[in-house]
């Protein structure tokens, strides 16, 4: 018997574990403050507070992701 | 009543916000179909700035509650269109109020998501679960560990006479021979993928029986020699080790891009 592979959307668990807060996330107090105001004519905006990407090996044995290629992107 | 309030309230309710899926590098508009969000058949539609498009469908203002249909159907359409772009995936839940606010995250975001983009070009993510049998590894230690056999055999051999103590020697063998043989299992496995993977990423194992939580970046056009190493590393460990392979993800593991709100000066 070998391994099977499932497409993302057919197990919860896997899914998630990462649609809740990886890739681009926005605090929750800016989220719901987003559905409150118009960006475009409200005295506020939307800014990157920090930018990373992780394209390193993780450390084996290891359970923390690896710092390596971080790239913050100062605040403006 | 105030001349700010009066305007809100005359707004419709009704699909009146935007929800956002994803990044993509796209000049021209483009249809995914009516696969959105939340009751209805909302169309799934790209909104742009420059060459830069965010995949949005239209929807209610209202906070999205993680619930199980919501959660799939995020994730249907990140993989729908990851079928044929780069995509820097959206946490779930995100709702703007109209085009022109998604146009101006674009905007303010310009420079940061074109450079997340350009180093994810072509890649995906795939997860790889590794479950072990625990009782048939302790099993198997007990056999092949000289020290734990040998300690083993004397416990049962003075039932009586044994020592609380002499267990728990035995246990800690036991523990440290177990943690043992899963480093050098994930180690394996890390290496075997790591020939077909442009990086990798350990999360943390959930429950008693998980060894290794990971997941891999792979370049869309190795997606094969991927499955293959998988498939090797299954039948090599077939019996002691359960694999559980998903994908493929948008690269969620892989790209950590935080928002703020900020006053306008």
């Amino acid at each position: 018997m070998t391994v099977e592979r499932s497409p993302g959307a057919t197990s919860l668990i896997d899914v998630l574990d990462r649609v809740l807060d990886k890739g681009i996330v926005i605090d929750a107090w800016a989220r719901v403050s987003l559905a409150a105001i118009d960006l475009v004519t409200v005295e506020a905006r939307i800014v990157v507070a920090s930018v990373g990407t992780e394209l390193d090996y993780a450390k084996v044995g290891g359970v923390t992701a690896p710092e390596v290629g971080e790239l913050r992107v100062p605040e403006r | 009543m105030g001349g700010t309030t009066a305007e809100a309230e005359q707004r419709s309710p009704e699909d009146e916000g935007k929800y956002v899926y994803c990044i993509i590098p796209l000049a021209k508009p483009r249809e995914f179909g009516a696969i959105g969000i939340g009751a209805g058949q909302n169309r799934v539609y790209t909104v742009h700035h420059r060459d830069l498009a965010a995949v949005v469908s239209d929807t209610p203002i209202v906070i999205y509650e993680p619930a199980r249909e919501n959660v799939l159907a995020h994730e249907f359409v990140n993989e729908t269109v990851m079928c044929e772009f780069t995509v820097i995936p959206m946490s779930f839940g995100t709702v703007f109020r109209s085009n022109e606010d998604v146009a101006e995250l674009l905007r303010s975001t310009y420079q940061a998501f074109t450079d997340v983009l350009d180093k994810m070009k072509d890649k995906i993510e795939f997860g790889v679960k590794v479950l072990w049998d625990r009782e048939r590894v302790v099993a198997d230690v007990e056999q092949t560990d000289d020290e734990i056999r040998r300690l083993k055999d004397e416990i049962a051999r003075n039932a009586q006479s044994s020592t609380y103590f002499a267990r728990m020697q035995l246990g800690r063998l036991v523990e440290a021979a177990l943690e043992g043989v899963s480093n050098r299992i994930v180690a394996d496995v890390h290496e075997t993928l790591k020939q077909v993977a442009v990086a990798s990423r350990s999360n943390k194992p959930i429950g008693d029986r998980m060894i290794l939580n990971a997941a891999f970046l792979v370049e869309r056009d190795r997606e094969q020699s991927f499955d293959a190493k998988v498939r090797e590393l299954s039948r090599k460990y077939e019996g002691t080790l359960t694999f559980r392979y998903t994908g493929p993800w948008p690269p969620y593991n892989f790209v950590n891009i935080r928002l703020k709100l900020e006053r306008a000066h």
